[in-house]
């Protein structure tokens, strides 16, 4: 009954008022503990308080705004736009071949940024001139760019998996290199809808011009930078010289060397960089805080028991519950920001998936993969929304239009992964986790 | 009817968990013909280390609690950490229980709440993880040692090894990584953190290296507001929970006793401990340090106390 | 006078954030290229630990200052004219009140750990103090909440959230 209200509430606030998503949580989180406690309010406090300032103190929670600084390290530092550049020259007079540049490009970011926003408007702004002057259509190239932005939150590091690993309590190094396959079978598939629509829609994406070898020698020899960062972390991770905690150390660290050597920090950068990543970590910040003091307030109301044996009753196999699951994700998705998912629904369906046996970190993936969805569904589709913003004169049908065939691999890919958890489990547990 | 909060942050296959909450909280109901209920909340309701304030804030009414996290003024009983006084997890749970009542309760050191029982874990000792085989304090120079509490880290640093200080959730990851050479653990512990299948060699060091000590503790308000006939029911069902968390506590360390005869052992002399035994006598002088600061007029005698229980407990 | 408020007060959260920020990378990579050679920065975790406190806390000033607080508003985005004018006064209004309700939580928390001494488990630092001063930089957060009343009118058609770059 309580719990009721208390997430009718939660669902009413967030849906009819644009309040702060944390906010909403933490007060009705608190308040709904306040209505279970025998002591009230003041324990509804004192739960919230130390719920709130525990986060803010959570040693393995520092990893996330040391990623995030790497990735705007890593913006400022010029390399997305090699990398972008570098590809171009190798395969940009294929058909479809600037499309698949930015495709890769979206992938080689992403390996750098725990974010997909950043993704999407970092390489809007390289690749869509270009994609432009190779007379690519504007939706479709959009399209491109929004879908590709998405590879941000699995390709490790991820944000998403960050928070996750926070509310399920599983390792984020192991949750990362659970992404790392599923994250380059996305890239793959996502460079073959650029090459089919290359073959079956020429005017969506026509060939670009042919570069001669030097240009491609010299676009190749600027992103050694990339590769090495991203080879530093990944090896580093797998053979265990550190751990996901340290790997954020290591890598915000070496961005900013490596802007620093090539010339591109200046104390005004540097300090633009801080305060950029600074606002983003806390606003995701707020959020997981209010989310945490939710947490308490659904453990102590026993709802997921309460869901468990539901799901029990209706005596479904747990395959068809698990197909339940993503099919209300899905549809969720269309309508919600794919963060405030994960910090809504998570607490009350992992427990769930625990209980049919199957495995947490798998189960993360699944769900980042439908937030990745989320991102590009209509009609809140945040990763749209940052292209719309970019192209104001593009209609935002147009767009979703060019998402299209990436939704039709997106399914596909989401499928493979239910059929073969192995995607994602093998390389966490070939590497010890 | 009056009801509990019991709070926990352990897992529900832990024994200390089993034993000190579930069970007690059974009993606790059993023993007052119902007319107390005890809940347990699915969750902890505060991290691990801030239960004493939990309780003092009235967020729950019972927890069990290590006492490293309030060492700013819980100071005597660390006389249950001390190296070479835990040779049993039964025999240090009692002489601790009995010596908390006899010299320290009178000076109140846990001050708002009622201790209901204290415990210790069983001695923790050198488990390798790498080519080291531990024989004698020499070999321990270099080694990158885990470490969990300030105890065992200052005797990882007075040993000349590399303390190392991990969480616990983070153990497997670096022992399967290769990042680390010692443990000061226990091989039950060991077994819980996902670590016992790499150990190489064990170093059993008498008594242990020294341990961590918990109570179980309820609000003195809560207290002061039950009937007389609930306060004995809580006693009566509490009666004997130290002994009854030692032996499940060596209990588990038993299960596992078949995996650790077949590791190579190397059992320090009781005398000599390898040269170990000066530098872990340290911390016997600076808990007698204490001792006197918390008005402990004669800590040799609250010590030979202790360590006669010690020796009843393990006469036969 | 209000704006050289303004002024003061978001440069004291920049500088306070930047410099938190700046001391848990360099802790952070120090202690992770450290442990590698076996030379761990003791203690690490803990330095880590408040600077991820005083990290978040000024940067509250920055998110709120900036707008970027993340929304989910289905229906809200829907809103004309003299609704969407209310819709957004209203949540103004109660967004500083739940600015204001988290500085009093953190406060009320610094009391309750000053009144216990706790420390820090490893260092031994006594906590109240961070926390105080992680109360009044809420409290900061809570004034640019209110200075943003005056911006509201202005901005009746919001952007989309989180579009990292500003001038993206
Ligand atoms: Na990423
Ligand atoms: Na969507």
């Amino acid at each position: 009954m309580i719990a009721a209200f208390v997430f009718g509430s939660l669902f009413a606030l967030i849906a009819f008022t644009r309040l702060p998503l944390g906010f909403v949580m933490m007060v009705t989180g608190a308040a709904g503990i306040a209505a279970l406690h025998p002591r009230g309010w003041s324990a509804a406090l004192g739960v919230a308080e130390q719920q709130i300032v525990g986060l803010a103190m959570n040693y393995q929670f520092s990893v996330l705004p040391l990623f995030i600084l790497m990735g705007v390290f890593v913006v400022r530092s010029g390399l997305a736009e090699e990398l972008f550049d570098a590809a171009r020259c190798w395969i940009g007079h294929l058909r479809g071949g600037v499309g698949m540049a930015a495709i890769l490009a979206c992938g080689g970011f992403s390996a750098m940024s725990a974010s997909s926003s950043a993704a999407a408007a970092t390489m809007a702004k390289i690749a869509l001139p270009e994609l432009e002057k190779a007379r690519y259509d504007n939706g479709f190239s959009a399209g491109s760019i929004a879908a590709g932005g998405t590879m941000g939150i699995l390709i490790p590091p991820s944000g998403a998996l960050i928070i996750y690993g926070l509310l399920v309590e599983e390792n984020v190094g192991a949750l990362f290199l659970a992404g790392l396959i599923p994250g380059l079978i996305q890239l793959l598939f996502y460079v073959l809808v650029m090459l089919a629509v290359g073959m079956l829609f020429p005017d969506w994406a026509p060939s670009g011009r042919r570069m001669d070898w030097s240009a491609r020698m010299r676009a190749l020899s600027r992103v050694w930078g990339v590769m090495l960062l991203f080879g530093l972390i990944m090896v580093g991770l797998v053979e265990g010289w550190f751990t996901a905690t340290e790997a954020g150390g290591i890598g915000a660290g070496c961005a900013f060397l490596f802007a620093l050597g090539r010339g591109r920090m200046s104390w005004r950068v540097l300090i633009d960089s801080l305060g950029e990543a600074a606002r983003l970590s806390t606003m995701i910040f707020i959020v997981a805080a209010g989310a945490l003091v939710l947490n308490q307030f659904i453990n102590l109301s026993g709802v997921p028991g309460a869901v468990v044996r539901f799901i029990e009753g209706l005596g479904l196999q747990p395959f068809a519950v698990l197909l339940l699951l993503i099919l209300f994700y899905l549809v969720l998705g269309c309508l919600m920001d794919g963060f405030a998912m994960i910090f809504l629904t998570v607490p009350i369906v992992a427990p769930v998936i625990a209980e049919m046996g199957y495995d947490l970190i798998w189960w993360g993936i699944v769900t980042v993969i439908v937030v990745e969805i989320s991102l590009i569904t209509p009609p809140v589709g945040l990763n749209v929304f940052i292209l719309k913003a970019m192209l104001p004169r593009l209609p935002i049908t147009q767009i979703f239009k060019g998402i299209t065939p990436y939704l039709v691999a997106d399914v596909a890919r989401l499928t493979l992964l239910l059929l073969f958890p192995a995607l994602a489990l093998w390389l966490p547990h070939a590497t010890g986790h | 009817q009056t009801e509990l909060i019991y709070n926990s942050y352990l897992p529900p296959f832990n024994e200390t968990f089993q034993v000190g909450i579930r069970d007690f909280a059974r009993r606790i109901e059993e023993e007052s013909g119902g007319t107390i209920k005890v809940t347990i909340p699915d969750a902890s309701l505060a991290p691990s280390d801030r239960q004493y304030e939990m309780v003092l804030d009235g967020i729950a009414d019972m927890a069990l609690l290590n006492i490293s996290s309030v060492s700013q003024f819980v100071t005597l009983n660390r006389i249950g950490e001390l190296p070479g006084h835990a040779p049993t997890a039964e025999a240090g749970s009692v002489a601790l229980w009995e010596t908390y009542q006899r010299y320290f309760a009178p000076l109140h050191q846990f001050e708002g709440v009622v201790v209901l029982s204290t415990h210790v874990l069983p001695g923790r000792q050198i488990l390798s993880v790498g080519s080291r085989a531990p024989k004698r304090a020499e070999d321990l120079q270099g080694a990158k040692i885990w470490a969990t509490s300030r105890p065992l880290i200052a005797a990882a640093e007075d040993l000349g090894g590399v303390p190392m200080v991990i969480q616990f959730g983070e153990l497997q990851e670096f022992v399967s990584k290769g990042n680390l050479d010692l443990l000061f653990i226990s091989a039950a512990s060991a077994e819980a953190a996902g670590v016992l299948q790499d150990v190489t060699h064990v170093t059993k060091v008498p008594g242990g290296l020294g341990t961590i000590s918990f109570v179980i503790i309820i609000s003195e308000q809560r207290w002061n507001e039950l009937t007389e006939e609930q306060q004995a029911a809580i006693l009566r069902a509490a009666e004997d929970l130290p002994r009854r968390l030692g032996q499940a506590n060596d209990a588990s360390e038993a299960e596992v006793a078949d995996a650790v005869a077949r590791i190579p052992t190397t059992e320090l002399d009781p005398e000599t401990r390898g040269g170990l035994g000066p530098i872990l006598d340290r911390q016997i002088d600076a808990w007698k340090a204490e001792a006197t600061t918390a008005g402990i007029e004669n800590p040799d005698e609250v010590l030979a106390f202790y360590r006669s229980v010690l020796e009843r407990e393990t006469a036969d | 006078m209000l704006h050289q408020i303004d002024r003061i007060l978001l440069g004291l959260s920049r500088i306070v954030s930047a410099t938190a920020f700046v001391f848990l990378t360099v802790i952070a990579f120090v202690d992770s290229i450290g442990r590698m050679l076996s030379m761990p920065l003791l203690g690490a975790s803990e330095y880590v630990q408040l600077a991820l406190l005083v990290f978040f806390f000024a940067s509250i000033a920055l998110v709120v200052e900036g707008d970027a607080h993340i929304r989910v508003g289905l229906f809200a985005d829907l809103y004309k004219g003299r609704l969407a004018r209310l819709e957004r006064y209203v949540t103004g209004v109660a967004e500083c009140l739940a600015m204001g309700l988290l500085a009093w939580m953190i406060w009320d928390q610094a009391d309750r750990l000053a009144r216990f001494g706790t420390l820090s488990a490893y260092l031994g630092i006594p906590l109240a103090p961070w926390l105080y001063a992680a109360a009044a930089l809420s409290a900061v957060g809570m004034w640019f909440a209110v200075r943003r009343l005056w911006a509201v009118h202005a901005e009746m058609r919001p952007r989309p959230h989180a579009i990292p770059d500003k001038d993206a």
